[in-house]
């Protein structure tokens, strides 16, 4: 034994304990690799954390909201939007008609602000994969009916640039898409050689895009992700159960729409299709959607249409976010932060829209969903 | 295994003349474990919290005061680890011609410094933890600074306990 190892081993022990938590303390975390920029990627969800937690504050609370719904017209709704932290956006709009424009890059700043503290893309990802599928789908069905005007429809909040998807779909070989995206709309195009049928985009693409979230849930292994998609599927298969019963279909039409991976599975809806309306909401008593489902299927009965149950839909999904934006270090705050904002964007719309068209302040709070704050 | 591993390795310098004895080796190997592991914890808890810090002061940089504060909390835990390394150094008398230690109190001095080493590392990351917590209820709400402090202290208190453990015990040893 000579000096030379005494050193060596000395070194080795404060090591191995330091190794030992370095993944405790998750200062070690590996960048992701796919990043559409040069950006640094963030180390860990603290730092992106902190900075929601500071504009949460800045959200608009439910005061400003029906104050702005009870303004006598679109310019004091705007008047107070400018004391707020939309003041620089405000100012550059030269007529109210323009409000959607300030939307958009409202929502563009907050897309941008995301990508840029979220420490995990593919993660964050998953919540802006519904307006790359939006946009899919408006590309395919105008290709299909050979309509040209899609471009107002088109959102750029999407993983994918409108081009890219454009691209991608007038290619004969979908190179440029993501994978899954190109398989589903490879998928589609081969089916349309035979029979073109508009509703198939729907199935087709609402299905890949379940998959592939599902796909990066395993993978990643996060509880909060997981349950908030699984939550997802379950009412987006309960709004199909409720639109099946209303065109009386039976299970064969019900079946092609319903998407796996949720908390209630096939079975339950095979057997709920037949059964009347109220043991629809019976059944649902003792499971999470107990509340939802009595408001929004009742709702559905006196109005017969969907649009409670859609309102329903999204409160409760913000309403789970909330429960668990008080983790510092997971990626809930950031994604409360964006359906937050999300929601905000439509609030705004709705005054806005109301105002223009001289609703009244009553019908406008109506239509005003729940604000997250 | 890589302690037993170690320790075998000292005995034999020991003996083969490293000029200490083994009793002063098992002394410093405190003195460096109780340096090491809490600043070590230090390094982790401040890193963590220093990233929430960074994100609230990113958005709002009037509130560095606040946020700086409950970033240091767990800085602590490196400095009372020094305390004790300190101590030990002193009782050796490391600056002026090493004391003679017996094996026997080499091995208690060593002792005596694991309870600021082990509870200095892990409470410092804890705290770190809670610290980023806490820097989030002082973006939200800034008048809650003095609630926000709370939280963290709570977890110093265990520090400081360990920190008085490990002063008793080495100062209850005769040299």
């Amino acid at each position: 034994m000579n000096k030379l190892m005494i050193y060596g081993s000395m070194g080795t022990f404060p090591g191995i304990i330091a190794l030992a938590f370095c993944d405790q303390a998750n200062l070690f975390a590996v960048p992701a690799l796919h990043r559409k920029d040069d950006r640094m990627p963030q180390p860990s969800y603290a730092y992106g954390v902190a900075r929601v937690r500071v504009l949460e504050t800045k959200l608009l609370s439910r005061d400003r909201i029906e104050r702005m719904a009870d303004a006598p017209s679109a310019g004091d709704v705007l008047k107070i939007l400018a004391e707020t932290s939309y003041a620089p956006l405000v100012s550059e709009l030269s007529s109210p008609y323009d409000y959607e424009e300030m939307l958009t890059r409202e929502m563009k700043r907050v897309r941008e602000f995301i990508d840029e503290i979220s420490p995990d893309p593919d993660m964050v990802g998953l919540f802006f994969l519904k307006y790359d599928f939006h946009n899919l789908k408006v590309m395919l069905k105008s290709m299909y009916s050979g309509s040209e005007n899609d471009a107002l429809a088109l959102s750029d909040m999407g993983t994918v640039p409108i081009e890219v998807l454009k691209a991608g779909l007038e290619a004969e070989e979908n190179k440029t898409l993501p994978r899954f995206m190109g398989d589903a709309v490879g998928q589609i195009k081969e089916m349309f050689t035979l029979r073109i049928d508009p509703q198939k985009i729907d199935i087709v693409l609402d299905r890949a895009m379940y998959d592939h979230i599902f796909g990066v849930c395993r993978r990643k292994r996060n509880s909060f992700v997981t349950q908030y998609f699984k939550k997802q599927v379950d009412l987006v298969n309960l709004r199909s159960l409720l639109r099946a019963k209303r065109l009386g279909e039976d299970f064969e039409f019900l079946k092609r729409l319903l998407i796996p991976y949720g908390d209630l599975d096939i079975a339950y809806f095979a057997n709920a299709i037949d059964q009347p309306y109220e043991s629809i909401i019976s059944t649902l008593e003792y499971t999470p959607y107990g509340k939802l489902a009595a408001e929004g299927i009742q709702d559905f009965l006196r109005s017969g249409n969907l649009t409670a149950f859609e309102r329903l839909m999204d409160n409760y999904l913000l309403e789970y976010v909330r429960a668990g934006k008080h983790n510092p270090f997971g990626i809930e705050a950031i994604a409360g932060y964006l359906l937050g904002k999300e929601n905000e964007i439509k609030l705004i719309r709705i005054i806005m829209v109301g105002k223009l068209n001289n609703m009244p302040a009553e019908r406008i709070r109506e239509r005003l969903r729940d604000v997250y704050v | 295994m890589e302690l037993v591993h170690l320790f075998v390795v000292l005995g034999d310098a020991a003996s083969s003349g490293l000029g200490l004895s083994m009793g002063q080796i098992y002394a410093i190997l405190g003195a460096a474990t109780a340096v090491a592991l809490a600043g070590l914890g230090s390094v982790f808890g401040v890193a963590i919290a220093g990233e929430s810090a960074s994100g609230v002061v990113t958005e709002d940089p009037d509130k560095f005061g606040q946020v700086l504060l409950l970033q240091a909390l767990p800085g602590t835990q490196g400095i009372y680890g020094l305390l004790i390394g300190f101590i030990i150094m002193n009782k050796l008398n490391i600056f002026g011609g090493m004391t003679e230690v017996s094996q026997g109190t080499g091995l208690l001095i060593f002792i005596s410094a694991l309870p600021i080493a082990i509870v200095g590392l892990i409470s410092a990351i804890y705290q770190g933890k809670v610290s980023a917590a806490a820097i989030g209820i002082v973006a939200k709400r800034p008048e809650e600074l003095g609630k926000a402090i709370t939280f963290p202290v709570v977890v110093e208190t265990y520090a400081v306990l360990a920190l008085l453990a490990s002063f008793l015990l080495v100062n209850g040893i005769p040299v």
